[in-house]
């Protein structure tokens, strides 16, 4: 990295915290996917997956 | 996606030489190559059975190093990697019906949190669609990044899933 790009690195881009936001919103799993959810003896969620079947695709087991 | 399987070999399977310290009975290996037009990378599938029908797979590109489950390889063969382990996958349960099977999905050597990490995205999207709903659960774990793959039977028997769940949480501490 040169002294001029280091300089210019340290600005964040403006639009960078709105992409950190939507990054955040993007890795829970969407309420869509969920068919149940399971309270386990710890307090964890144990998430239920509904299974997606699109034409075309084979299962593998 | 997840469609085209590549050829793989079993290679062997390996006592338990722990001493102790891990609790599978056996080690099943397993290897392929995916090949790119500037690389050929070689991978492999180590299978580990445990007692009560309990597998754990775990898969990684051969690398000299202690992050070889974080690593990205860039090779963009996450399609043909997936439907290769899938395929293992399918042929331990040819042999064995009853099978569970967890996964945890290593973070990115870019990541500092194992919550939802972008692996387990990927693995989880992969399982929605290849895992036959009549016959198999997909249960996850947000927290830990960890994924489960169960027999319907199996899943809905009561009390099952948090046994299952509390065996699987014992071998992953001693693995990780």
């Amino acid at each position: 990295m040169t002294a001029f790009s280091e300089k210019r690195s340290k600005k964040p881009h403006s639009q960078q915290a709105i992409r950190n936001a939507r990054k955040a919103a993007n890795r829970e799993i969407a309420p869509d996917r969920i068919a149940a959810i399971y309270v386990l003896a710890n307090g964890s969620k144990l998430i239920e997956l509904k299974p997606v079947s699109i034409p075309g695709y084979t299962h593998s087991f | 996606m997840f469609n085209a399987v590549l050829p793989y070999r079993f290679v062997q399977r390996n006592r338990n030489f722990t001493g102790g310290r891990e609790s599978w009975s056996f080690e099943d290996i397993y290897k392929f190559f995916i090949h790119s037009p500037d690389s050929r990378r070689k991978y492999l599938v180590e299978v580990h059975a445990y007692a009560d029908h309990l597998y754990t797979v775990d898969f990684y590109a051969k690398v000299q190093g202690v992050n070889r489950y974080r690593l990205r390889t860039n090779q963009y063969a996450a399609g043909k990697l997936g439907a290769t382990v899938l395929d293992v996958i399918a042929r331990i349960i040819r042999t064995d019906p009853r099978a569970c099977f967890g996964f945890i999905a290593a973070a990115m050597l870019d990541e500092t949190s194992d919550v939802c990490t972008r692996r387990f995205q990927l693995y989880t999207k992969m399982l929605e669609l290849k895992v036959d709903p009549a016959r198999y659960k997909v249960e996850t774990l947000e927290e830990t990044s960890t994924i489960f793959v169960m027999p319907v039977a199996l899943a809905n028997q009561p009390g099952s899933l948090q046994r299952i769940i509390d065996r699987y949480d014992r071998i992953f501490r001693e693995t990780f």
